[in-house]
């Protein structure tokens, strides 16, 4: 299963959402390409590529699923759709809030990867060896 | 430890392969490592045949999802079903998951035995405690098992042995298989110097030194058997050709607690409760933010232990793994979020180990897939609520600031362990508030002297195939409640044993 240009682009919104800059200096998953990572998702098992897809298209239509508003995720303000993620990450339906996690993780996954997210978090340090 | 110079036998090119040997041992894992061993140096004509791939620790990568790509079954995102959604982590490559296990070693607890033995007295006889005390000292001689050394152990450690002191809990370094570690952090990726001791460093090159072959790529589909004997096993390898392997003396099944029983479904060897009574250990996790740097990431993966609980079914450790783990367990979505990813160094994420009741199934499904079906009991949940208050407890004592439990109903953070107490006797009954995955795992081919209620006698072998026996977790009649690779390792040694008088 690949992903659609229009599902890559409505990751990428919805990973900026999730993970804007962490603190000054540092990018926010908007603010990288992750799009060589939504490629290597192709890694995944079946079921969990259809959940990565499945998460997609409910935060992309959660405003008319999830809150009534007849419009999309991307066409939000930055407020709002801070306030759709956190409805969605606590919402009563087990499965909702697991595609949300979902998302998370692939989000994670992809955004420290980048070489400017390690430098910054200094993730590859060579940590000293003590004199053996 | 033995340096070859390829990391497998297995030939290129042929559309077909076939052997004949005398023994063919399906999987690399610590299992199949320990009786391929054993049987080589005996003389043996070996030959292990193992599904995933060869990797070597200088093409080890750094971040999670592509080891979990690289080494990991299904790329880690392989699932229990039932109530909730459980990851279920195996390995899918040369030496199985002790090449990416935190290199945790516990021998097999004799209480655990004296289980075993009460429900099914046989086992006294069939699988004496002897043996498999005898075969555990020469596992930990042979991987170098050793309490973590204090001056890699890291940041996290430290603050549990703090954590633990404090409370008055039974704590202690982790006893690990590892030589020479930096304290690089790497386990769960592999370690990219060699320095864990796992099968692919130790047991695996030592048996292809004593004539060992191994295939690595090819995909075991069935064994083949008529009336009383298996002849051997058919499969396909990593490029789509077919392979076929005659066994003369035995096939020995060492494919994990997930995929022997499958293997064994799929050849139309389904007799007795093949496939039943699937255990694990479900961890959960807590995380803590401190007012000090942690680099949970940095230190000895996982190098230190609070043990005083294991009777209750309780076991915690001081967790290490990539920063985009960490992540992904910290709190919120968006702004909340980021602001906790922006102070990650500050975060420590430690974890428990249920000795969970509940029994599952293992089914296969599709052409090459498996169902895993399975759900905590009511005792298990209770046992995983009382396994996040100790955890919320061990990190404020530990000196955290705030706590995150990551259960959905319960509050995101909180900043005092007062509301722990609570949480344990009125926290969410619904499995499916707790965020939990599973590893270690146990019982599907279990041993015992019933074929009504077992799939192998006491010394390992098929009630009804003779010359087939299955050597890995699933013939543990119960989970154990520690980590298991030790008494995996010596449990298929004793097997072995048994095999080579036989």
């Amino acid at each position: 299963m690949k992903l659609s240009a229009w599902e890559a682009r409505a990751l990428d919104r919805l990973a900026a959402a999730l993970l804007p800059s962490p603190r000054p200096g540092v990018p926010g998953a908007g603010a990288i390409d992750l799009r060589p990572f939504w490629r290597e998702l192709r890694h995944l098992p079946r079921a969990a590529r259809l959940g990565v897809r499945a998460a997609i298209w409910l935060l992309t239509f959660g405003p008319l699923l999830l809150i009534g508003r007849f419009t999309t995720f991307g066409r939000l303000d930055p407020a709002a759709q801070e306030r759709l993620l956190a409805r969605v990450a606590t919402h009563r339906i087990y499965l909702v809030r697991q595609l949300l996690q979902l998302l998370k993780t692939v989000v994670c996954f992809g955004y420290f990867r980048d070489p400017a997210v390690r430098r910054s978090f200094e993730l590859d340090r060579q940590v000293v060896a003590p004199e053996r | 430890m033995i340096q070859v110079a390829s990391l497998h036998d297995t030939p290129e090119g042929a559309p077909e392969l076939s052997a004949d040997v005398e023994v063919v041992i399906i999987g690399s894992g610590a299992a199949g490592a320990a009786a391929a061993r054993r049987l080589a140096r005996g003389g043996v004509r070996v030959l292990i045949v193992e599904e995933g791939p060869a990797v070597a620790p200088s093409q080890f990568v750094s971040d999670s999802f592509g080891a979990m790509a690289q080494l990991y079954r299904d790329a880690g995102a392989q699932v229990a079903f039932g109530p909730a959604f459980l990851p279920v982590l195996q390995g899918r490559c040369v030496g199985g998951s002790t090449v990416f296990n935190g290199a945790i070693c516990w021998r097999l607890p004799r209480d655990v035995w004296q289980e075993w033995v009460a429900a099914d007295p046989a086992l006294e006889g069939g699988l004496p405690w002897e043996a498999i005390e005898r075969a555990l000292d020469e596992v930990e001689r042979d991987l170098e098992v050793a309490p973590t050394d204090p001056a890699i152990a890291g940041r996290k450690n430290e603050l549990m042995a703090r954590g633990a002191a404090a409370l008055g809990l039974e704590g202690r370094p982790t006893r690990r298989n590892v030589r020479g570690c930096e304290g690089l952090g790497r386990c769960l990726q592999g370690c990219p110097r060699g320095h864990k001791l796992g099968m692919d460093r130790t047991y695996l090159p030592e048996a292809r030194t004593a004539g060992a072959t191994l295939w690595a790529g090819c995909r075991v589909d069935a064994i083949a058997w008529r009336g009383t004997r298996a002849l051997g096993v058919r499969g396909t390898t990593f490029s789509g050709g077919r392979f076929t392997v005659r066994a003369s003396r035995a096939v020995v099944l060492a494919a994990s607690a997930v995929q022997s029983p499958v293997l064994l479904q799929r050849s139309n060897i389904g007799d007795g409760p093949v496939g039943e009574g699937f255990q694990a250990h479900p961890g959960v996790s807590v995380a803590g933010r401190f007012d000090e740097p942690v680099r949970m990431w940095e230190g000895a993966t996982q190098g230190y232990e609070v043990i005083g609980l294991r009777r209750e079914g309780l076991k915690f450790e001081a967790l290490g793994f990539g920063a985009e783990i960490l992540a992904m367990r910290l709190p919120g979505a968006g702004a909340e979020f980021a602001r906790a990813v922006g102070e990650m160094d500050r975060w420590a994420d430690w974890g428990c180990a249920v000795r969970a009741r509940a029994r599952g199934t293992v089914r296969p499904s599709g052409r090459s897939g498996v169902k895993i079906r399975y759900a905590l009991t009511d005792e298990d949940l209770g046992r995983v609520r009382r396994g996040v208050r100790v955890l919320g407890e061990l990190l404020f004592a530990a000196g955290a600031r705030a706590v995150a439990c990551g259960v959905h109903g319960f509050a995101e953070q909180i900043d005092s362990p007062k509301a722990l107490a609570r949480f344990e006797e009125e926290g969410p009954r619904d499995p499916r508030a707790y965020p939990m995955a599973m590893t270690h795992l146990f019982g599907t081919c279990r041993m015992g002297s019933d074929p009504r209620t077992s799939v192998v006698r006491p010394d390992f072998r098929h009630h009804r195939i003779e010359n087939l026996y299955v050597v890995d977790s699933s013939v543990f009649p119960t989970n154990i409640g520690v980590n298991p690779q030790n008494s995996i390792l010596a449990l298929a040694t004793v097997a072995a044993d048994g095999i080579l008088r036989a």
